[in-house]
């Protein structure tokens, strides 16, 4: 998928359930054409991941 | 991918607008001015656990909000999870060569609105304790309580 993705992250407290449903709802709008479909990914990331990713950007 | 689409529109006038979900274009839209949000952190990139998309269809005015609820399912061997980060990605798939990186004065971007008596989403997951709500806030932190709009 491409486009430029916007992420939410919290970390996790609990181990979640497999096989369990997950929802996701977005009050989203568009205005004017062309309608878009918007994809979602929910991810898991390791604490670590997320450490490097910022402190490289604060290298930019 | 699959595609599961509950749009119930919402018709009002709110005034907080929030964040550019995806995908920029040009256009002579008239907009609100570009609010001040939260610098969007980096993106990452780690184990897909569900996926999905959705169609938003284009409006021409202001005014106009869908909420869209969609879903997956958590793969059986999705293993410990606690002490990890959840993360939920959003983007515009039908525009790959778009960039947005935020503000939406004379954008084309599709946009998530916080309403005026709720939050602009949540995602939902289950765990030992339950089902929990995490809701999206303009700080791109998934919290459990709602963002006051």
């Amino acid at each position: 998928m491409g486009g430029s993705a916007l992420q939410w992250r919290t970390t996790l407290t609990e181990d979640l359930t497999p096989s369990t449903f997950v929802q996701v709802e977005l009050s989203l709008r568009k205005i004017g054409d062309p309608g878009v479909t918007i994809g979602w990914e929910l991810l898991l990331v390791e604490p670590s991941a997320d450490l490097a990713a910022t402190e490289k950007l604060h290298d930019c | 991918m699959g595609l599961q689409i509950k749009a119930r529109p919402f018709v009002g006038h709110w005034t907080m607008l929030l964040i550019v979900a995806a995908g920029c274009g040009s256009s002579e839209m008239p907009m609100e001015p570009p609010l001040v949000t939260a610098p969007a952190p980096p993106v990452l990139t780690g184990t897909v656990l569900a996926v999905d998309s959705f169609f938003v269809p284009a409006t021409q005015t202001n005014f106009t909000v869908d909420q869209y609820s969609s879903g997956g399912t958590l793969p059986p061997d999705v293993g410990p999870t606690a002490g990890k980060l959840l993360i939920l990605s959003v983007r515009d798939i039908s525009r790959p060569d778009i960039v947005c990186t935020g503000g939406i004065g004379g954008s084309n971007c599709a946009i998530i609105v916080a309403l005026p008596t709720r939050d602009e989403g949540f995602v939902s997951v289950q765990s030992e304790s339950g089902r929990t709500p995490y809701f999206l806030h303009s700080t791109y932190r998934l919290e459990i309580d709602p963002d006051p709009a």
